[in-house]
């Protein structure tokens, strides 16, 4: 990946949220997804260091990506089912 | 991936890449099946047609590479071309949405002005259900790339090849996707006071 993460004077808080609305939530994703080179995940991790707005939007997308791999109840075929499966198969030479 | 060069192997080969590299995945394959269909009974149909599907085809398969992606490739394409037809249930896809959220304007900003007041600590509150509720109310191709992505671990190249669609388009379909399941979460967090009307 070439492009860049976007930078950011640091000069207070409210300041940086102001430019920060303008921070590409696309580029967290690519660090969020391991999409990213190390040169744009560190400059992230720099970033949202000292940037509160911008690391509590990654801090969201950190949490959701959990509730998503957590607390959704994981389904299983049952072993019935697998067996059929194979019988077909089976069946099928 | 079926545009490879088909492998012609034996009796025994075949039940061998069935068994060891097939038949491990039956679990996240029924998952995803049940997250497209929301009904197990359909989900289990969905797999069981994929799996007589991906021994038919097993020739086109490559010993070696992810068997994994190969699967939910035919899992998705059955479910698009052949199960979605077939349902008596009508698909509960709003392309209004899909569309209407494609063209937006907030589609192309990144960050949705309704769901900065959405904090980690809020969605960690929320219960495995409504997760789950709020998933599934997504539009059908939302929903697909959130489970490739979020819950299967699937990279974007594998995705791109699932969907048959291009890189950059897996990007822009799945950040749109996560936009509008803050959204839903939002809401959900709002309805457990959370978050408070400003005034």
């Amino acid at each position: 990946m070439a492009e860049k993460l976007p930078q950011h004077d640091h000069q207070g808080k409210s300041d940086c949220q102001d430019k920060c609305k303008e921070f590409d939530l696309q580029k967290f994703y690519l660090v969020l997804d391991g999409e990213a080179n190390s040169a744009q995940t560190q400059q992230l991790k720099a970033h949202i260091a000292d940037c509160y707005p911008c690391y509590q939007h990654y801090d969201l997308a950190v949490a959701i990506r959990k509730i998503l791999q957590y607390k959704i109840t994981k389904k299983c075929m049952s072993i019935k089912d697998i067996e059929e499966i194979r019988a077909r198969i089976s069946q099928m030479v | 991936m079926a545009e490879q060069a088909n492998t012609t192997y034996t009796e025994r080969e075949k039940y061998y890449i069935f068994n060891e590299e097939f038949m491990p995945h039956i679990d996240p394959m029924y998952n995803f099946a049940y997250r497209l269909t929301l009904d197990e009974d359909d989900a289990k149909d969905l797999v069981q047609d994929t799996y007589l599907k991906a021994f038919r085809f097993i020739n086109s398969f490559q010993k070696g590479t992810n068997a994994k992606a190969w699967l939910f490739r035919i899992l998705k394409n059955s479910f698009i071309n052949d199960f979605r037809k077939k349902s008596k249930q009508p698909a509960k896809v709003d392309y209004s949405e899909v569309e209407s959220f494609y063209n937006s304007d907030e589609a192309e900003t990144g960050v949705t002005t309704t769901t900065t007041d959405l904090r980690a600590e809020m969605v960690q509150d929320l219960i495995g259900d409504e997760v789950a509720t709020a998933l599934n109310s997504l539009a059908v191709d939302f929903r697909i790339v959130i489970i490739l992505c979020d819950i299967e671990g699937f990279t974007y190249e594998e995705m791109a090849r699932i969907l048959d669609i291009p890189i950059g388009t897996v990007r822009s379909r799945l950040h749109r996707a996560r936009n509008l399941l803050k959204e839903k979460l939002r809401l959900y967090a709002k309805k457990m006071g959370y978050i408070k009307e400003k005034e």
